[in-house]
């Protein structure tokens, strides 16, 4: 440890000082994926850079990279204009470099005080909390952060643990402190509170890193920014001299997609009618924050309707309230022409759902169980594979073979643990087994995601295929491009609303974009 | 690949017995017995003799029977050790039973009594189920202290309703003719109870149960990932209570089977003797296979009939028996660490690499997803 922070080098305002934090050429590589691509980044003392990208832009591999979880390919890191490594967390963090996760690293049962004495003792029988008391103070005095020392964590709201967060990491000496979306969990009073605080640190000479999705609050505390878009720099610049079209254009670029554009539909009844639907954000209380607020949707036979929206927006919410899973709020959900009111996940399947969960390995595949189980997971239990309770298994597996064949699942065996095909595989098993029923509705969520690029157009054709047929598809996805180029329609979730809808064949990526980003404020 | 497992597979078992025979002979020459006459005693004590084979085939019911519930729970993915308090549970309401059964034909009397114990273990189970479906209370946790009052119940019984002998030991009264399951008339002795049909045939239809039926599909898809289980509308909590009271029912019949199907004619508090946990040990030393846990419950039943062999004839004591076990149990739990660590190593350690990098690659987007 070179420096302390109350003897920490420049301590002036915006952006003007000496370089903190810089990083040249640095690329990471998973297998063939470009993580991060030769990405420079320049942070000065004193300031509030934000670090702006798309999901998958590569911020979170950059900041893992910069906290010590990964060590870069090629590419140096200089710290004070020094160049260092880490190779472990605990590297980072005693060279200053401090983390405000998105979820907290706080053990609820435990005071304030006491989380703030949890760190690796240099002898395990002595007492942290004298020294944590004492350091928490000197922090106080310095920055002005107060906590309740020994007020359970558990009692304090999400704005006080934040802040305990950022008390534990200066107690610890971080002169460099990340803050990963530190608005998700927040409410606009407790945001302003946090953006005067971040002014505060950097006026004290602190350097911060800003991991933020909304521009308004980039424009409201940040120095410097600096764009990623997949994985390599787009730009940077000073916050003064740049505006938020330029910025949302960094980010999310402005060429089209490359995949042709869908031919018309010709759309028919509606298939799956949502009015004003609320869900709460956790079904243990109602009362508080909403995670979907007043959505109507409609979505048609031979039609595709894209949900675009940075992730947590209330998609994964949107797909369990659909499936019975989540309970909502109030709302009226129709499926098939029947109003779907007592929902629950059999009742959705026997109303002609369907469903690609996002999750692979958590919700659609039984990994121990063998791949024509996997693939009959759901025509097993029901006529004719079953008959009174008794199993067809030799018609299954040749029902799952059929499916195989059709959907192009590679695997030696149908008797494989489905566990052991490469996902594409898995995938392409998973949409057999919910396309094999031919259902009124398919739920897609990122049903492409971690495929390749022949798995993934596999996938694509399949859900033309079934428009075509004149099925119905709720498309969820991440990627603008996908939801562009795969939809009918584009409904723009944001923040637990549907913020517009759009025709495919007017979208853009600028203008979905500027609808996901821009929107913050109404919240 | 397959066959490869099967081998090392075997080879572990048959090294699990030869470690427990090592064991075992090291224990005997410690005592000043030698293993030969030892051996000689162990064998003519277990399968020597028509009568001595009837007995150790006739004890390794319960045994099976607990086996199979516990290969059913696990099946669901639930886990529970509540099988000595439902063999009480279920023996109990057998005795009931059977003691009022002595004017019905053989054929209803028997009939009954099963049912009588399936239902007793059943209910016992039903609130370990209950627990757990409804207040989450650990199945694990739940199960192990009702054995508790399980033992006391039977206890109570015995010196209450049920006790029956004229001399106040806590004990019934002796079982009317007609309800004792009836037993080869051929064999001296009359050891061999025609329950050991029960052998082939639960182990049996516990496999189909679990690959032929929607049932054991369901429960299957509940226990291998509850998570896709309610994803493609299936209840897991449904299926775990489903699995919990017929592991129930399979150990409350195991009671029925040990008092009327054993040696001494009435109940006593002391019946259950073990025979819950040892199903356990059964059924993980045959890797939970319903088949493999015919033969290894013939092991356990065979160890202990032996042990009680030995000490008559040797004066060995007979708790040697009860030290051979726990030496069984602990070698297969080495084994199944040894085990779990070969099939692992090659072919899983690399897709758990390959698992990882794949978070890895999407983890980007999953964070910042959250």
């Amino acid at each position: 440890m070179k420096t302390r922070p109350d003897s920490g080098p420049a301590r002036r305002g915006t952006g003007t000082g000496a370089s903190a934090l810089r990083l040249t050429g640095v690329t990471k590589r998973f297998g063939s994926f470009v993580a991060n691509d030769a990405v420079d980044l320049d942070i000065a003392w004193g300031e509030i850079h934000a670090l702006l990208g798309e999901n998958g832009a590569g911020k979170t591999t950059l900041m893992r990279i910069v906290t010590g979880l990964y060590t870069p390919d090629e590419g140096g890191i200089e710290l004070d204009g020094e160049p260092v490594r880490f190779r472990k967390p605990e590297h980072a963090l005693r060279a200053g470099i401090g983390m405000v996760h998105q979820h907290f690293t706080l053990v609820p049962t435990l005071t304030e005080l006491e989380n703030l004495a949890i760190a690796p003792a240099a002898v395990p029988w002595r007492n942290g909390l004298t020294e944590a008391r004492r350091r928490s103070q000197e922090v106080a005095t310095a920055t002005g952060l107060r906590i309740t020392p020994d007020r359970l964590v558990a009692d304090a709201s999400v704005g006080e643990r934040q802040r305990l967060e950022i008390v534990k990491l200066l107690c610890r000496g971080a002169r460099i402190l990340i803050f990963d979306e530190p608005s998700a969990a927040l409410s606009p009073g407790e945001w302003d509170e946090l953006a005067n605080l971040m002014r505060r640190l950097a006026a004290d000479g602190h350097a911060v890193i800003l991991i933020s999705h909304k521009l308004s609050e980039v424009f409201s505390v940040a120095d410097r920014y600096t764009v990623l878009r997949r994985g390599a720099v787009s730009g940077s610049g000073t916050i003064a001299e740049a505006t938020p079209d330029h910025l949302v254009t960094l980010m999310v670029g402005d060429r089209m997609a490359d995949r042709p554009p869908l031919p018309a539909g010709t759309p028919g009844p509606a298939v799956l009618t949502i009015r004003s639907l609320d869900v709460a954000r956790d079904d243990n209380q109602p009362a508080g924050p909403k995670a979907l607020q007043g959505i109507d949707l409609e979505v048609r036979r031979g039609e595709i309707l894209g949900i675009a929206g940075v992730a947590g927006s209330g998609q994964s919410e949107l797909v369990e309230v659909l499936m019975g899973i989540r309970p909502a709020l109030s709302g009226a959900i129709e499926l098939a022409g029947r109003p779907f009111t007592h929902r629950s996940p059999r009742r959705f399947f026997r109303a002609g759902g369907a469903v690609i969960p996002e999750d692979r390995h958590h919700a659609a595949i039984v990994p121990g169980m063998t791949l024509w189980e996997n693939i009959t997971l759901r025509s097993l239990r029901s006529a004719p594979l079953n008959r009174q309770g008794l199993l067809d298994v030799r018609a299954a597996s040749a029902e799952a073979r059929r499916l195989m064949n059709e959907f192009d699942v590679r695997a030696d065996s149908e008797n494989l643990p489905i566990g052991r095909l490469s996902g594409g595989n898995q995938q392409k098993a998973v949409l057999a087994r919910e396309l094999s029923g031919n259902p009124a509705l398919l739920i897609a969520a990122q049903p492409v995601r971690g495929l390749d690029v022949r798995a993934a157009d596999f996938v694509y054709r399949s859900l033309v295929a079934h428009r075509e047929r004149g099925g119905a598809v709720l498309l969820i996805s991440m990627d603008l491009d996908e939801v562009i180029s795969m939809s009918d329609r584009i409904a723009v979730l944001a923040h637990g609303r549907i913020q517009g809808v759009v025709e495919a064949a007017k979208a853009t990526r600028a203008n979905l974009g500027a609808l996901m980003t821009s929107s913050g404020e109404a919240l | 690949m397959l066959s490869k497992d099967l081998i090392m597979r075997l080879l572990v078992q048959v090294g699990v017995a030869l470690a427990a025979l090592a064991v075992g002979a090291l224990l005997l020459v410690a005592i000043g017995v030698a293993p030969p006459d030892a051996l000689h005693a162990f064998w003519s004590g277990t399968f020597g003799t028509p009568t001595n084979a009837g007995t150790t085939l006739t004890q390794a019911v319960p045994l099976l029977l607990v086996a199979l519930g516990w290969i059913l729970t696990t099946r669901a993915g639930r886990l529970h050790v509540g099988f000595p308090g439902q063999i009480l549970a279920g023996g109990s309401l057998a005795t009931a039973v059977g003691l009022q059964c002595g004017s019905l034909p053989g054929p209803v009397a028997v009939v009954l009594i099963a049912i009588a114990g399936i239902g007793g273990g059943a209910l016992w189970a039903g609130l370990t189920a209950w627990l757990w479906a409804s207040r989450g209370v650990l199945e694990i946790v739940s199960s192990l202290l009702l054995n508790l009052v399980a033992i006391q119940v039977a206890d109570w019984s015995v010196r209450g309703p049920l006790q029956g002998s004229l001399d106040g030991q806590p004990q019934s009264a002796n079982f009317p003719a007609a309800a004792l399951w009836p037993s080869v008339e051929s064999i001296p002795g009359r050891t061999l109870s025609y329950d050991v049909v029960l052998l082939p045939v639960c182990a049996i239809a516990v496999v189909l149960l679990l690959s032929r039926t929607a049932f054991g599909f369901r429960l299957r898809v509940a226990g291998g990932n509850q998570e896709a289980a309610r994803w493609s509308g299936i209840d897991p909590v449904r299926e775990g209570v489903a699995a919990i009271v017929i592991s129930g029912g399979f150990a409350g019949l195991a009671g029925a089977a040990l008092l009327f199907a054993g040696s001494a004619p009435w109940m006593s508090d002391g019946f259950e003797a073990g025979v819950g946990f040892n199903g356990i040990a059964v059924a993980l030393l045959a890797r939970n296979s319903p088949v493999g846990a015919v033969a290894t419950a013939v092991v356990f039943s065979a160890l202990n009939v032996g042990g009680t062999a030995m000490q008559a004839q040797l004066d060995v004591p007979s708790s040697l028996a009860s030290v051979l076990q726990g030496a069984v149990i602990v070698l297969v739990l080495v084994a199944a660490v040894v085990l779990h660590g070969r099939t692992r190593t090659p072919s899983a350690a690399k897709s758990a690499a390959r698992r990882r990098s794949g978070v890895v690659v999407h983890s980007g987007a999953r964070t910042e997803e959250a």
